[in-house]
């Protein structure tokens, strides 16, 4: 890091002015990525119950507006590729979880895990973006 | 012009490092920390496989995810380590800012 920190600092001195290495925090992200997890957790919280419920199609295709749009959000600003990057995972554990429940066979312990990896990979999003909030 | 560029350097230096010591955990560990959820990961879903509480043909999808959430927790380390540099650069320069742009005439740190 003191390496990279000197490199940058030289630059700095060169061109004159305080550095951006990362987008702005973004209340809409922050917000989209909270009611987004509240929505498949509370889904996911159903389905351990009853694992062979319905499949809904419209929550699905729901969920799916409600992700492109954070993406093409996220996509639209520079040096925001982290964020970007994750709501692409995301978009990842909704398919998988898409898909085991279109098969409509799995555990109530398949969808706990898939539960923990939606809310793992939010965290995480939440996490960076509310670090953007402390840049200097 | 009376610049000591060696006492800006150190004035830098002494803002930016507090910044850069709490940066935290380096990217490294957070991967270490990710290996081992894996591991776990993989105890657990072949326990559950033995129990009938997993199905057989959803495990590797579940290891999948966790390789998945590994990935986003090193992405996000890597935006966390991007902000602490900002932030330290961001410090250094503006604890000379005063000096230099007075001993110049001109706006050269904005």
């Amino acid at each position: 890091m003191p390496s990279r920190f000197a490199t940058i600092t030289l630059l700095l001195l060169l061109t004159g002015c305080s550095i951006s290495l990362i987008s702005k925090y973004d209340e809409v992200i922050d917000k989209g990525i909270t009611d987004l997890q509240k929505k498949m957790d509370l889904h996911l919280i159903q389905k351990q119950r009853i694992p062979s419920s319905s499949f809904d199609t419209t929550f699905y295709d729901g969920v799916y507006v409600d992700l492109q749009l954070l993406k093409t959000r996220a996509s639209s600003v520079p040096k925001n590729e982290q964020t970007s990057g994750l709501i692409d995972i995301l978009v990842k554990h909704v398919k998988n979880i898409e898909a085991t429940d279109k098969k409509g066979t799995s555990t109530a312990n398949t969808y706990q895990i898939l539960q923990e990896s939606i809310d793992q990979t939010c965290g995480n999003l939440l996490t960076l973006e509310l670090a953007k909030k402390e840049e200097k | 012009m009376a610049l000591d560029v060696g006492q800006i350097a150190q004035q830098m230096l002494d803002a930016a490092l507090p910044i850069l010591s709490q940066g935290g955990a380096k990217v490294g560990d957070y991967a270490e920390t990710e290996f081992k959820k894996i591991a776990e990961r993989i105890k657990v879903i072949g326990e559950k496989v033995a129990t009938n509480d997993i199905h057989a043909d959803d495990a590797p999808m579940l290891l999948q995810v966790q390789t998945d959430v590994a990935k986003g927790v090193i992405m996000a380390a890597t935006g966390l380590g991007e902000i602490v540099v900002q932030n330290a650069i961001n410090a250094a320069l503006g604890v000379v800012k005063g000096v230099v742009n007075g001993a110049l005439g001109f706006g050269l740190i904005i």
